[in-house]
This record gives structure tokens, sequence and C-alpha cells, in this order.
């Protein structure tokens, strides 16, 4: 109790863990009391017609799946599951609902990363870019490209994409995660890219990789267009505080002042953004892993949501709320990292 | 700084090198895989469990029924693993002689303990096509015979035998795995995850992999006793619409099963289009239950009913429903016994629905009519638009109507708890047999509950729906079966719509392919052209 007190670093982050699984725990009764509202029937949706008319069915399959129990008794006994590491079985699966989120999971974290490392390097390029050149030609160009980019709906982008990339110029090779028939490599981490070097298999490794960069892109192309816009704001403001001036006026070559003097502090905004940015794409991959056939969590969701499968909805509620809180989590810590004032502060 | 920044130029630069260079190989470089593309209807390979488009498709390649039917044909069956069956005079009981050459895919034999297991696994089970094996009892005669009894004339038994839920498993390895055919077996079996990671069938093709969400694959059965499976593999893909439309322009997949009439224009000459008859019977119906609403004290009334039979333009729905669907004459689809010809389908007269609407006095109660509406659509038809020209038509006549769409796990309860006042809806055969029809949409029957419509509600339609139960004689049962939907078309609460097209685009090399009701497409008559 004594290091929750304190106000270094560490308590900090040990505060900060107990926060968060408080607020997991809360929103697992918030998304139950939710999925519990939807005025649909789960046994009517997994069931066929002759099924659903077969008392002994629709009992066996409301036994199966704990329907048969009263809301509370269910979730006490969700939440008595949950402390054992069992999400429940899936009505849609049939498997639990854990098992899905190994397999669905890494692949929608396998296009989310690429896109924020995407839309990140670019953001930093092009923002920058934008702010030092602020009212000229390139600075128009970029501002119509990022507001292109955060206007655009993304099932739009992923179709126009698709159809452009795979159909037109056939530079994509198209829908899913491997060609068809491929075997995928070992599991390690459950992404393709990454298992396959793990597995020394650069052929493969090439094919995942070449099946994940369209819809990568496609997912990165709004968190690039939010990046852009941020870094520009941030690196103009900066760019008018006397320090700069200074470094200008002891005669500091144009790029050093950039990168010591500007970057560095806009930086730390930047990081907030990109940490919620990744947060979203995780989220927000829905419509592109329909568009692509990418068996992700997005996919998985909507199946889930689909078949009101409730612990299929409840495990994909549970991994995004983590991935957000994780991401703020992390933002935290970086900035402490990151700025000394915040440290100096504490200290 | 410096170095970091180049670094990260450098992996950028790499990465879009690699890409450039990988993406441009060919899609499917195997020469003898096929590449069935659809959108998933699939749960498991588990015939005791699957009941699904998709799973009815893999899994008719993965086990064999004791009979079944050939190219897009749901009448006649022929044999499978069974060579010779033969039914008594009152349809009672159902004697299968096994073939003596059947063998499963680890070269066992096929024997009547397979299909004893088999069948009260499904029965026992509970899952979603147990159902099929209600009323009906299994035991073996001898090694290789078997016989089906039911307590009263059924003799859609042949029809429902075919059905890839009645797959024959392999006992001692689905056994081995945990499987069971107790009656507890809702409790006690346990061998999902295992159908799930292999095949234990005697089929052409045996389970490679299964991933409910990408994919499954398929490998030639080597030691399988039939005529040879024409690929060495078929990949079934979960793949949108939209994208099986472009790889098939593209020739980059074999076969694609969901395209509608006007998707399936225009594909160029890299494809073959086949279009059958689809199973679905789209109809709308009006609630019965005179005590529900206010809405449906008055669509209970056959005034109600009459003048929206007569008050829908038919022609334009159809027009819809685009090139191969054809207007629903009757309750059974035009491939089964019985069906009615287009003489038979009502006509649009807005005068005589006219009469009818001013006589029903519905007047200005408002009546919802409820659907599948979250983009809901069934071979490219969407709820939404039927249930909108519906709605145009009624209001022409003085009705108030009120679409109600909602996604379909919130909708179909609606519809399946008799809470609707009027619905749009469709109907898909859970055997190919035309009792399918007299048993579901008859008094007192699922659907017929579904629309209020109750036991004794109508006696003539009830002693047609029993006798056409009961008969055997083929011209005789396909005689009730029409006479029993000309009374539904006259006084019977569905108002039926359309059937649609059914259609499968085959890359040119492929040849075999068929569109049938209940597996969508046999793949095992699918072979390669060359």
């Amino acid at each position: 109790m004594k290091v929750l007190r304190g106000t270094g670093f560490f308590p900090f982050i040990i505060k900060r863990i107990l926060t968060s699984l408080l607020l997991i725990f809360g929103m697992t009764f918030i998304s139950f009391c939710i999925t519990q509202l939807v005025p649909g029937d789960p046994v009517a949706a997994n069931l066929g017609n002759s099924a659903y008319s077969d008392p002994e069915i629709v009992a066996a399959f409301e036994k199966e799946f704990g329907l048969d129990q009263p809301v509370p008794v269910q979730y006490l006994r969700y939440i008595q599951n949950l402390s054992d590491g069992n999400l429940g079985i899936s009505l849609s699966s049939k498997r639990p609902v854990i098992d899905d989120l190994r397999e669905y999971f890494p692949a929608t974290l396998e296009i989310a990363l690429i896109a924020v490392v995407i839309a990140m390097v670019l953001g930093l390029i092009l923002g920058t870019i934008s702010a030092i050149t602020r009212d000229r030609l390139p600075d128009q160009i970029i501002r119509v490209l990022s507001l292109t980019g955060v206007s655009m709906p993304t099932f739009w982008t992923a179709l126009v994409f698709f159809y452009v990339f795979f159909f037109l110029l056939g530079w994509s090779p198209g829908s899913g995660r491997l060609d068809p028939g491929a075997e995928p490599p070992p599991q390690v981490t459950g992404m393709f890219t990454i298992d396959a070097i793990i597995n020394g298999d650069f052929a493969t490794f090439r094919q995942a990789f070449s099946y994940l960069l369209l819809p990568a892109i496609v997912l990165a192309i709004y968190a690039l267009g939010v990046l852009t816009r941020f870094t520009r704001a941030s690196v103009l403001e900066i760019l008018g505080n006397d320090y700069v001036r200074t470094a200008r006026a002891k005669g500091l070559p144009e790029l050093t002042v950039i990168r010591r003097h500007v970057l560095r502090p806009a930086l730390l905004a930047i990081i907030t953004v990109a940490g919620v940015a990744f947060a979203s794409l995780m989220a927000g991959s829905v419509l592109i892993e329909n568009v692509f056939s990418w068996p992700g969590l997005g996919q998985y969701a909507y199946r889930a949501a689909v078949g009101l499968d409730l612990p299929g909805i409840m495990g994909v509620s549970m991994v995004v709320a983590t991935v957000y809180i994780t991401m703020n989590l992390i933002v935290d810590i970086l900035y402490r990292v990151i700025d000394p004032q915040l440290r100096k502060a504490e200290q | 700084m410096k170095t970091s920044l180049k670094r990260v130029m450098g992996v950028v630069f790499a990465i879009a090198l690699v890409s450039t260079v990988t993406v441009s190989g060919p899609v499917n470089a195997a020469a003898k895989t096929l590449t069935v593309e659809t959108v998933f209807q699939l749960t498991s390979t588990d015939p005791a469990r699957s009941f699904e488009g998709t799973g009815n498709m893999i899994n008719r390649a993965l086990y064999e029924t004791l009979i079944t039917y050939k190219g897009g044909d749901a009448s006649t069956p022929v044999p499978g693993l069974a060579s010779k069956w033969t039914v008594n005079a009152n349809a009672t009981e159902f004697t299968f002689m096994l073939n003596p050459k059947a063998k499963f895919s680890d070269g066992s034999k096929v024997t009547s303990a397979d299909v004893v297991f088999s069948l009260n696994r499904l029965k026992n089970v509970k899952g979603n096509p147990s159902s099929l094996m209600n009323g009906i009892t299994v035991s073996a005669k001898d090694e290789m015979t078997v016989v089906l009894k039911t307590e009263t004339p059924q003799p859609q038994v042949l029809a429902i035998a075919t059905s890839p839920s009645l797959g024959i498993v392999n006992s001692k390895v689905v056994k081995a795995n945990g499987g069971s055919d107790a009656a507890d077996a809702k409790d006690t079996d346990k061998a999902l995850e295992f159908m799930k990671s292999a095949s234990a069938g005697s089929g052409p093709y045996v389970l490679k992999s299964f991933n409910l969400t990408t994919e499954v694959v398929l490998e030639r059965n080597k030691k399988y006793w039939g005529a040879a499976a024409g690929y060495d593999q078929i990949v079934v893909r979960n793949v949108p619409v939209n994208v099986q439309r472009l790889n098939a322009i593209k020739g980059s997949s074999s076969l694609a099963v969901d395209l509608s009439p006007d998707q399936a224009d225009g594909l160029g000459n890299k494809v073959n289009v086949i279009r059958g008859q689809g199973r679905a019977i789209f109809f709308i119906y009006l609630s019965q239950n005179k005590t529900f609403s206010a809405a449906t004290a008055f669509t209970s009334n056959a005034k109600c009913l009459e003048a929206v039979r007569y008050g829908i333009n038919y022609k334009k729905i159809v027009r819809y429903a685009g090139e191969g669907a054809i207007q629903a004459a009757g309750l059974i689809p035009t491939m089964f016994s019985g069906s009615l010809g287009q003489k038979d389908a009502i006509k649009q007269d807005t005068s005589r629905a006219k009469e009818a609407f001013d006589a029903c006095g519905i007047k200005d109660t408002p009546v919802k009519i409820g659907f599948w509406g979250d983009g809901g659509a069934v071979n490219g038809i969407f709820f939404a638009s039927v249930a909108a020209m519906i709605d145009e038509d009624l209001r022409a006549l003085g009705f108030k109507p009120k679409l109600e769409g909602a996604p379909l796990a919130v909708s179909l309860p609606l519809y399946r708890e008799n809470k609707e006042e009027m619905g749009v809806w469709l109907w898909n055969p859970d055997w190919p047999d035309s009792t399918n029809y007299t048993e579901s949409f008859s008094p007192g029957t699922k659907v017929g509950l579904r629309a209020g419509w109750v036991k004794g509600a109508d006696p003539v339609i009830e002693e047609l729906q029993a006798r056409a139960s009961t008969e055997t004689n083929p011209k005789k049962r396909a005689a009730l079966f029409r006479d029993w939907q000309r009374e539904m078309n006259k006084r019977g609460p569905f108002v039926t719509l359309l059937q649609p097209a059914a259609i499968l685009v085959s890359n040119k090399n492929v040849k075999g392919a068929a569109p049938h009701i209940i597996w969508t497409v046999n793949l095992h008559e699918l072979k390669p052209t060359a």
C-alpha cells in the first residue's frame, strides 16, 4: 500500500494497472447489460427452422450455452469463468471464445501494426513538410490529401483500392491471407509474416506480406490523414516559439532545427494521437476485413453480432477495451519517458 | 536521430521492394486445385450438426449417404452407399442394402453398424439437423442391411435420406475421438472438434483443414471406392459476392456460387454461367391471430387476404429478381412433385383487390410488415426491396402499411413467434420433397402457427395435407400436392411471390457444375476440362 501512496514512476504504473483492471471489469458489466438489452433471440438466430420448432433441441441448445439460467446468474458465471481465463463457448463456432480470439486477434493485429507504422512514418514526414511549407503548393497538396484521407468512408476506399490494385492493375494478389490452400506457418504469434520469419520460411513471408499490404494501406489511410493534420498543427505551433527562432538565429541548418528543436517536442502530442489511432484501427477494421476476406477480429465481431453470439460479442469487447486501455497506459508511460518536465514534477 | 531516420527509410524501402516483387504471382499455382468461392454459411463439417448451405456442399463431398441425387436433380434417388433399397407398401419400412465395395477413407468397410451409429448420433446430439430423424428409427438387419422405420407412412424418408446431415461416418474412428450415439449424446458426444480437424467418411474427398471464416481445404480420398475425384485438392473460400464476381472475370477462381442474375451478366469469356431454379420461395403472410393487434383483427379477415393476394404486382417483383426468376405459382418449388405451373399463378387484379379492400374494413388502421432488413438478401434479392414494392402496391389499394425491417436476429424471432402483423419471408426446404411444404405450411404446423393459423382452421386443407403425407403412389401424391396448393392459394394466409434463379459461374476449365437445391453443387461431379 505504501507503493500506491508514492508519487514516483512505479507507483504511477501500479495505480494505472489497477485502474485498468477495474475499467475492464466495469466494461464487462456494461457490455453484458447491452447485449442483454438487444431485442433479439440467440436461439432463433442460431437454430434452423425445424430445430427451432423442436422443444428438445431448443432446450439442449439453451442448456449447452447457459441460456436457461436467469440473466444475473449468467453474468456471475461469466465473471467466475473469466477469473479462470475462460471467456465461454461461442454460439457460432461452438468452441472456446479464447481459442477463437487467439486465432482472429493476431490477424487484425498484423494489419493494424503495419497500418500504424505506415501512418506514423508518412504522417510525420508529410505533416512536417506541410508545416514548413505553410500556404505554399506542397502544403496545399498535403492538406487536400490528408483531408481526403479523413473524409473517405473506409468501406468505399477498400472497395476502390481492391478494384484498382487487384482487378485492374493486378498488383495485389487478392483477398485472404495466403494463396488458396497454402499452408500457414506453424503458429507462434499468429501473425503469418512474423511466424514465417521465425520459421525461416521466406517464401511464405513474401506471400503473407503481399496479401496484407493492401488492406494495411487502406486501414492506414484514415490514421494517416489524422496524423498528418495533427503533426502539421503541432509543428506549426512549435515553429513560432522563441527557442526555434534562437536556434535559427544561431545559424543552425534548417534540417537540424526541425529535427532537434521542433520534431522532438512535437512528438509528445503526436504519440498521444498515434496511440488512440492504433486502438481505433484495431476496432475499426470490420469493413476492411470484410472486403478483403481478412479473417480477423472484425469479421469475428460481425459474425458474432449477426448471430447474437453473446460470448463472442463479450470476448471481442474485452479485447478492444483491453487494447484501448493498454494503449492509453503506454502513451502515459511514454509521456513520462519523453517529457522531462513531467519527470521533474514527480521528483 | 540521423541514423535511426535512415534505418526507418531503409525498412520502408525494403518493404516496398519486397511487396512489388511478390504481388504479381499467380493466385492459384497448383495444377489440379479447384477453388470454390462462396459467402460462408458454415458452423462445422460434422454431418450430425451441420445444416447450412456451405456445410451441406462440403459434407456432400466428405460423407456419403445411403442414397443421393445426380446433377441438379432432386426427385429421383440414385444409389449412394446403398446399392439397392426397398419400401414397403404403406411407406413405413425402408430397407437399404449396402454396397459391399463401399469403404471409408481409412480403407475399412462401411457396415450397417456405421449407418446405425451415424443416424442415431444425428438424432441424439440434438443439433440443428436432428429433427430430420424425428419419428424415424434405424436398425441393422445384418452386417450389410439397414432398416429405417416410421410409425406412420412417410414416403419422404427417401428424400430425407439424401440429406448430407445423414452422411455416414466411420463409427470406430468417431467413437475413438469422443463420439457417441447414445440417448444422452447431446451431453456426451465430444467429437465436434475432431470432426473439424479431420473427416471420417467414405466420400471422394477428405478434410485437410477447416477454418470457419477463411477456407476449408479438401484433398482427394486416395482410397475412394467409386469414380475418382476430379481434383487433388478443393479449396472452398469465404469470399464476399463482389469479390467473387471480380475473381470470376479475372479467371482466378474456379467456381462462384453466390452471384445474382444481374451480377452474372457481363462476366466475359473466361466463364460459363449455369442457370437453374433457386430453392427458396419468397412469400408474404398475413397474421390470422385476431387478437394480437388492431391490424390483425383485419388481416385475419378473408377479404383482407384477397385484397393483398390480388393487389400485388407480381410481374414487377419477378422483373426485379432478374433473369431466371419466376413467379411462385404455389408454395412448392418447380423441381418438386406436384408443383403448379404458371397458369395457376395468381394474376394481379386491382379492381377485385380494391373491392376486397373496401369489404375488409381495415381502412386507415396501420399494418406493420416485418422482414429481414439489415441488407438481408438471398440469391441477390433484398427483402427490403421486395417489401418496398409490396408497400407501394398495398398503398395503391388504400392500406396503410408500415415497413419494419430489422436484423435477422431480431426479426426472425418475431416471425417465428407469431408476433408480426404481416411479414415478407422465404422458405428453403429442409429435405427435398413436397411434404416439407404440406407439413410446414398447413394449419397447426410450424409456419402455419407463425401466421397464427391454428389446427382446425381449414379442414379441407388439413385433410389434403394428411392424405398427401401418407400417399405412396407418385401420381396420386403429385395430384394431392397440386390440390393442396390450389386450396392454399384460395384461402391460406400465405401469398407466394417468387422463386429466384440459382446461378453457378464456373471457369471454362471446369465442367460438370449443376446447381442443386440442397448442396448447391456436387463437388464430386466437377472435373477439369483438359
